[in-house]
């Protein structure tokens, strides 16, 4: 892990309230990259990969949801979290922003700690996955050199199954339910 | 009975009479035919007789003739006429001479004969009652007696007359005598008589017979005149009967239908004004119900008639419920309505008086606060409280204008004072925005126009702020137009504030005036405000009857035009003191002041306010503790709350007035009152009022008018510009390559860690060549790094941008 400060990629249209939330979260801990459209967090987030994203969901030209959903289009993106603040609690609207691949809704006007706690956690869950997936590539780099010096001693056999099993086991929710239909 | 029966019976009836009547005429007819008939008869029967008669006194005549003379003719003619009555021989149609020849002639084809019958057997044929027939037997039987002589004396005569011609006349004579004898006279006579008796005989029965004719004749008239009568009479009868049954109450249902309709028409227009709102509009039907006897076809329509009116009645009675239920729910509506202005008055004022504590604290807090940062949050403190406010003044202004409790008072005032005020209001924001903000000039400064100066300023403070809020680059431009009205000592006021900012899309010319129809539009929510500056301007210019209009190109700018077609002046100006000038500072003289205040915060804001100045101030925190105070110090100002314990405000301000000696005491009235208590009894006492939340230029102004100050100019402030010197060309071109670099990345959202390296730059550019509003500029772009200000950010590289390049 190294340890150049996380990047939050901050959208909102209006100025005050990323005056806000940039002092709520501190240029001591974070990196932050500002965007007041849609089009600017796009560039953005594209040309520096943040670690976290606060979407406005108002915002004039390209709305939050949508910016989420562009990004989320890219294999970069699909591990990246991306919260969303806005005024609006219609659960119709909540619930499509998590369709869009959100990972968090966070209402306005926010609590400080709230929204810092709800930032650090999606930055540590995003750690952690990245760390699951740099293991996961160290243990099929590792199934693959065991069945390459498998022929000559037998004795590797068993553990060779064991991270085949591992290997084999489902990642995803909906590949979960396809095995239980099964 | 039914009408229809009526007609039937009247049509009956006479059918009948007419039926009877033409038998009586067929009678009529009939009788007098056989009355002429029976005439006829008679005269057939007399010319019969009369014929009988003649024969035989011809007879009586031939034989004499001839044997007088002896002429063998009368001898033929008496044998012929002789056969005739014996029905031996045809008889002519006439007894004349011509008869007489033809009998002689025996010339018989000449004359038209008649069948040969017997006297005897044509009068058994014609009919003659018993006695006329014993009469005519007894005649026959005379004739034929008298024919017995008359044959014996011819026969005597015929022979004797061969033998001797001598002895001729002496025989004839002898002859003679017998036919005029006593036996044969007495015969004639007979025979005369018996006719005379039964021309008599018949002249009787015909008589009788005619006059029993003619009686029955009158019989049938008598019967035809009856029945004309009783024809007319019935239809006198059918006539009174059909008028009694069917005219008259035809005429009376028709008069009360029509006013039947006169009713339904009232009902549809009570109907109709209260559907359109006068709720007071009553109906009572004025027709009454027909009460007719009768179960005809009129009775049938009486009671439709009745059933109509019955069906008003109760549409009246119902439309008078609905009315009474509309004027309840109208009453209740008025009332909520009025509950809810009072509700949202209330609230506001709830509401003002914990933002007057935070507005006013804050701008002291901006005056004092050194630490940049936190002076940043201080003023963005300030700025979102009266953001806050101006929402809660734009709501409260559009209930009252929606509710029309709004007035609209038109003062006279100089529009040369407003440009001023609004020039001055705007000239920093423009200023620092980098757009050329211009008024244009009034022809004539003094003239005094009359209009509600609060409400235009308020109109023109909104759309010249509009006007900058969504210009980027250019010009805000305000055009004043007046223009005399031929003598009326009027004029019309166009005003054009015109704008080279974002534009307004045709489609939404209408909905910009729509109440919070800005918010909607995504594309310029970010540029802040209530969305209700249109709204409320539109109606306030409406109130003050004029028109707002707007034209605009999208993307090249607006333009409003406000336009008030009829306006009242006056040319003739009092002195007004001078406002004050920005760059004087106002000192003012020592002076006592009580100050009037329950809310703690509020009385620290003024006396924080007060305080630079050389007064003495005396406060309490209620009523009775106030005048106290004033009458204790007798100050030289009043500043009074008008919600005060124990003593209210507008109480105090009454006492006072009403006190001799204090009567001329100088009061200003603090109040979070809403506008439309405007015109109650305490305004008129008070010689100021000031609105809070509480500013300090509005509370100066008002002291300038009561207490004596003098204006001290302050020093020009060292022009800035001379700062920034130009720099070295190396350095330059550096310069120009970070701010293109910025100007990408700006574009492209920012990234603060690499701003923050531009500015470094920047900054150590400025530190270099010891170019110290540089250095300035950077360190302000640090600081707005820090606060996140990306607006500020921008404009600060912006700034650099326009000195250098």
């Amino acid at each position: 892990m190294d340890r150049r400060k996380p990047v939050v990629l901050i959208l909102d249209d209006v100025v005050e309230n990323v005056r806000v939330l940039g002092s709520l979260l501190g240029r001591d801990k974070y990196s932050l990259l500002l965007a007041s459209s849609g089009q600017q967090a796009i560039q953005l987030a594209l040309s520096n990969i943040p670690d976290v994203l606060l979407l406005d969901v108002m915002v004039p030209d390209i709305d939050g949801i949508s910016v989420c959903r562009y990004l989320k289009e890219f294999e970069s993106f699909r591990f990246i979290p991306i919260i969303f603040l806005t005024a609006n609690a219609d659960p119709k609207d909540i619930s499509l922003a998590y369709e869009a691949g959100g990972a968090d809704y966070v209402l306005k006007p926010f609590h400080a700690r709230e929204l810092r706690v709800r930032v650090e956690t999606h930055l540590e869950i995003k750690l952690m996955r990245d760390r699951l997936h740099t293991a996961e590539d160290l243990i099929r780099r590792a199934h693959q050199m065991a069945l390459a010096s498998q022929s000559s001693d037998g004795t590797l056999m068993p553990f060779v199954k064991e991270l085949e099993t591992f290997i084999k086991m489902p990642s995803r929710v909906s590949a979960l339910e396809i095995t239980n239909d099964n | 009975m039914t009408i229809k029966g009526i007609f039937r019976a009247v049509f009956g009836t006479f059918l009948i009479f007419l039926l009877l009547l033409a038998i009586l005429a067929v009678g009529l007819s009939f009788s007098q035919q056989q009355l002429q008939g029976s005439q006829i008869r008679k005269d057939e029967a007399l010319r019969l007789l009369q014929e009988m008669q003649d024969s035989r006194d011809y007879l009586t005549q031939f034989s004499r003739v001839y044997v007088f003379r002896g002429n063998e003719r009368f001898y033929q003619l008496y044998q012929s006429l002789l056969d005739i009555i014996e029905g031996r021989k045809a008889r002519p149609v006439y007894l004349d001479e011509s008869y007489w020849d033809t009998l002689a002639d025996s010339g018989m084809n000449k004359v038209r004969m008649r069948p040969a019958v017997s006297f005897e057997t044509l009068a058994k044929e014609a009919g003659f009652t018993a006695e006329e027939s014993d009469l005519i037997s007894k005649i026959l039987e005379t004739g034929r007696a008298m024919t017995q002589i008359e044959q014996e004396v011819l026969n005597t005569f015929r022979e004797s007359r061969a033998e001797t011609q001598e002895n001729q006349t002496k025989q004839s004579f002898a002859l003679a005598s017998e036919l005029t004898g006593n036996d044969y006279l007495a015969l004639q006579l007979g025979f005369k008589q018996h006719f005379a008796r039964l021309f008599a005989l018949i002249n009787e029965r015909a008589e009788a017979e005619m006059m029993a004719t003619e009686a029955s004749n009158w019989y049938y008239l008598y019967g035809i005149l009856g029945i004309i009568l009783f024809l007319c009479l019935n239809v006198l009868v059918a006539y009174r009967v059909i008028v009694a049954r069917v005219i008259v109450p035809i005429a009376y249902l028709k008069q009360q239908t029509n006013s039947l309709e006169k009713d339904f028409d009232r009902l549809v227009q009570v109907t109709r004004s209260i559907a359109s709102g006068s709720l007071d509009a009553k109906y009572s039907a004025t027709t009454l119900p027909i009460y007719f006897p009768g179960e005809d076809e009129i009775g049938n329509l009486v009671v439709i008639h009745n059933g109509m009116l019955n069906h008003m009645k109760e549409s009246g009675n119902l439309i008078a419920e609905v009315a009474l239920d509309l004027r309840k729910s109208h009453e209740q509506a008025a009332s909520a309505d009025r509950a809810k202005s009072e509700f949202l008055a209330n609230m506001t004022h709830e509401i003002r008086t914990p933002m007057n504590a935070i507005i006013g604290f804050s701008e002291l807090l901006v005056a004092r606060v050194k630490d940049p940062i936190l002076r940043n949050y201080t003023e963005g403190i300030r700025v979102g409280s009266k953001n806050l406010l101006q929402l809660i003044n734009d709501i409260l202004d559009l209930s009252k204008i929606e509710s029309g409790y709004l007035e609209v008072k038109h003062t006279p005032f100089r529009l040369s004072t407003l440009q001023r005020d609004l020039l001055q209001m705007f000239n920093e924001e423009a200023k620092q925005k980098g757009i050329s903000l211009g008024f244009s000039k009034i022809a004539d400064p003094t003239i005094l126009i009359a209009l509600d100066e609060a409400r235009l300023r308020q109109v023109l403070i909104n759309l010249i702020g509009n006007a900058l809020k969504f210009t980027g680059q250019g010009f805000v431009h305000v055009d004043f137009r007046l223009v005399d009205k031929e003598q009326s000592g009027r004029v019309s006021l166009t005003i054009k504030v015109q704008d080279t900012g974002i534009g307004i899309d045709k489609s939404e010319f209408d909905r910009i005036f729509e109440a919070f129809s800005q918010a909607q539009d995504i594309k310029i929510k970010n540029f802040g405000g209530t969305g209700l500056g249109l709204t409320i301007s539109k109606r306030l210019v409406e109130l003050m009857g004029g028109q707002i209009d707007v034209e605009s190109i999208k993307g090249q700018g607006s333009c409003f035009t406000v336009v008030f077609p009829s306006i009242a002046v006056e040319s003739q100006v009092a002195h007004e003191p001078e406002l004050l000038e920005p760059k004087e500072k106002l000192i003012f003289k020592p002076a006592t002041i009580v100050i009037g205040e329950d809310v703690e915060s509020n009385l620290q804001l003024v006396k924080a306010y007060l305080e630079p100045h050389p007064f003495t101030i005396y406060s309490a925190a209620d009523g009775q503790t106030t005048v106290d105070l004033v009458k204790k110090h007798k100050p030289d100002l009043l500043l009074l709350d008008l919600q005060l314990p124990v003593l209210d405000g507008k109480d105090i301000l009454k006492m006072f007035r009403e006190d001799p000696e204090y009567k001329d005491l100088s009061i200003v009235v603090l109040t979070a009152a809403t506008p439309y208590e405007k015109g109650s009894t305490w305004e008129q006492y008070a010689n100021a009022i000031i609105r809070k939340p509480l500013r300090g230029r509005e509370l100066f102004r008002e002291l300038r008018k009561f207490l004596d100050f003098r204006m001290e100019k302050l020093e020009e402030p060292a022009e800035i510009a001379s700062g920034w010197q130009p720099i070295i060309q190396s350095k330059m071109s550096v310069i120009r390559e970070v701010l293109s670099e910025v100007e990408v990345q700006l574009h492209g959202g920012m990234d603060l860690d690499k701003i923050e390296g531009y500015a470094r730059r920047i900054y150590e550019i400025a530190q270099e060549e010891r170019h110290t509003m540089l250095e300035a500029t950077a360190l302000s772009i640090f600081e707005a790094i820090e606060d996140f200000n990306t607006v500020r950010i921008k404009n600060l590289f912006d700034e650099i941008k326009n000195k250098f390049l």
